[in-house]
Parts: structure tokens; C-alpha cells; sequence
């Protein structure tokens, strides 16, 4: 984000690097690469200092409008975000618990004609597509508990975060 | 006496008077429908008053490049450096040009540097298309030129020529 200021307050901000006029100058918008920080700290120009720990996942959370703050002591624009609202509990759950199925569905249905050529010509379903179906089954459903388990929304964050190796603790779908 | 004399030398060359009108001197052909023309010795002419109130160049009418001096805000002169250059030392600011008379025509030519990745920041007089400040190139030694047209307020960008190698 970027932000200028003008007669000591903020006038705009933009996520786009942009050219821009500012105090009866033209600027070109490659200033924002080409120029130091503090060249363009002393023109009006500020690259955005984002200090969004407030800032929830939008999915499970309403987050609040940013809030930009200009400290001139400091010469520095921040960016935050006031505490974002848990949105309604059972709606997600509701919400996510369809998610699964619909994934899970998805995943047995491009095995679904082995099943149906099987049944039509009684002939034995290959035991790794019985295998591999079960343990969709099984883990949609073991998704689906521990949606249904999570006691309020902090936890249900928690068991969709994944971590440093995209791991989250309410695990995914067998793909194969 | 200097009046009389000049006025006995224009009607020797054909010219009806040479006057003073408001302190601004005047030339005027003895007949009408008639051209002033300005002619080398070989005859060749230069530059014709056509009686039909233009006037003709026939030979090419240059305005010589000036360099405009390279400084933290570039001064340019309208009337004096209609036709300029300015090789970038440092990031710039381009100062109004000054001397602007409407349906004026300037360019300027803005040469990177041996280092490059200069910028010009501009006065607001200067109007460019979508009202975007142009991103000069940033290659060393290669130049842009911008062409401007005055208003009577701003220099409205007719033209640019980017990324020159100019050698």
C-alpha cells in the first residue's frame, strides 16, 4: 500500500504503484522504485507500513475498514484494523460441513463409473478404488466432527490455519 | 533625421515605409498584393511576407538546441530554448517554462545519464495524456523527447518519442 500526504494529512491511498500529482508537481509512477524511502518520505510519498494483526480471515470474520494513520514525528503511514467480528458460528459450520461434502463428492464421482461398470457386468471393483473410497468417506466425515466440535469460532480458525508447510489440523481429503 | 533617412532607403528598395506605431517599427511593401521577400545575394530566397498575411520559410527555419542547465529544478526558457536538452544528473524537478505564448511549440529532449534511472518530476503546467506523468526510460544515455503546445495556461503534451539512442 502507499499513501500521500498533503498539508500534513493523508490524501489518498493506493495498492497500485501510480503516478501522481502532489503540491503542483507531476510525479511518474516509477518514483516508487527509483527513488529512496526517504526521498519520497520528503515528497508527500509513503510506502505503507501494514500492521494488520487484527486482521482476521474474512471467511470465518468481518473485519473493520482499515484504519491509516499518518505520524509525522515518525515519518511513517501505518495501517490497521480494529477487532474484526466473529461471523455467526453455526452458519460456517454449516457453511464448511457442505464444503466437505461437495470435495468429498467430487473426489468419488472420477471413480464412479468403476462402481456402476462393476455393478452392470458383476464383476469385482478394483480394491484400491474400494480402499481409496472408503478413506474419502472417512475423512470427510472425521472433517465434518470436528467442524461440528469446534466450540467457537477462534477454534474453528484454528483448524482451517495451515502452517509453515501447509499442514492444518483439520487435514484434507485423500486425493489418491 | 534617422527617420528620414531610413524612410528615403525603403522607398529606394521598393518598400512603402519603414515607421514607427507605438514605438514598434513597421515595414510594409510600396504596392499592395505585393510580397516582402528576403533573398541571399545568389537570389535564393529565405523567407517570403506573403501579401496573403503568412509568412513562408523557404529554406528550413531551425531553432538551435539549447542544453538546459542540469540542476536540482530545471529552468526553461519558452522563448529562448524553444528547442532543448537536458541530461539528467540526479533525479529532477522541470520548472514551469517560462516566456509561454499561446499555440507555442517546445520540445525537449531529456538524455539519462551514464548512470540512468533518472526521474523528471513535473510542474503542473505540463499536461500529459490521462493527466500521467510519463516514466522517462531509465536506461543510461538514452533520451526522451517530449513535445509541448501552449494553451495560454498549460504545455499540452502533443508528442513523445521514448527510449532514443541518439548516437
Amino acid at each position: 500500500m502507499y499513501a500521500i500526504i498533503e498539508s500534513g494529512s493523508i490524501r489518498e491511498t493506493f495498492s497500485s504503484r501510480k503516478s501522481f500529482e502532489l503540491n503542483g508537481l507531476k510525479y511518474a509512477k516509477n518514483v516508487w522504485t527509483l527513488w529512496s524511502e526517504s526521498d519520497l518520505n520528503d515528497a508527500g510519498c509513503f510506502i505503507v507500513v501494514e500492521t494488520d494483526t487484527n486482521y482476521k480471515d474474512p471467511a470465518f470474520y468481518t473485519n473493520t475498514d482499515p484504519i491509516y494513520t499518518y505520524d509525522a514525528d515518525g515519518s511513517t503511514v501505518t495501517r490497521t484494523y480494529g477487532t474484526a467480528t466473529a461471523q455467526d458460528l453455526n452458519t460456517i459450520k454449516t457453511r464448511e460441513k457442505a464444503i466437505v461434502k461437495i470435495d468429498a463428492h467430487n473426489l468419488l464421482q472420477k471413480s464412479d463409473w468403476e462402481i456402476t461398470k462393476a455393478k452392470e457386468l458383476d464383476e469385482d471393483v478394483a480394491s484400491a478404488t474400494t480402499t481409496y473410497r472408503a478413506s474419502v468417506r472417512t475423512k470427510a466425515n472425521a472433517m465434518e466432527t470436528a467442524i461440528t466440535n469446534a466450540s467457537d469460532m477462534a477454534a474453528m480458525l484454528t483448524l482451517f490455519t495451515r502452517n509453515g508447510s501447509g499442514v492444518r489440523p483439520i487435514g484434507d481429503l485423500p486425493t489418491s | 533625421m534617422a527617420v528620414t533617412k531610413a524612410f528615403h532607403n525603403a522607398t529606394l528598395i521598393g518598400l512603402n515605409s519603414i515607421v514607427t506605431s507605438s514605438s514598434d517599427t513597421v515595414i510594409k511593401p510600396r504596392t499592395d498584393a505585393k510580397d516582402i521577400i528576403f533573398q541571399q545575394a545568389d537570389g535564393t530566397s529565405i523567407l517570403e511576407i506573403n501579401d496573403g498575411a503568412y509568412a513562408r520559410f523557404t529554406a528550413a527555419a531551425v531553432n538551435p538546441e539549447a542544453t538546459l542547465t542540469d540542476a536540482s529544478t530545471v529552468t526553461w526558457n519558452a522563448l529562448t530554448q524553444s528547442v532543448a536538452k537536458v541530461t539528467l544528473g540526479a533525479n529532477r524537478t522541470m520548472g514551469l517554462a517560462s516566456g509561454g505564448v499561446t499555440g507555442a511549440f517546445i520540445s525537449l529532449l531529456v538524455i539519462q545519464d551514464g548512470t540512468g534511472s533518472r526521474t523528471i518530476t513535473w510542474n503542473a503546467a505540463y499536461e500529459f495524456a490521462a493527466n500521467t506523468a510519463p516514466t522517462l526510460t531509465t536506461t543510461a544515455n538514452l533520451g526522451d523527447l517530449f513535445v509541448f503546445r501552449y494553451n495560454g495556461a498549460k504545455w499540452l503534451e502533443t508528442g513523445r518519442n521514448l527510449a532514443l539512442v541518439l548516437s
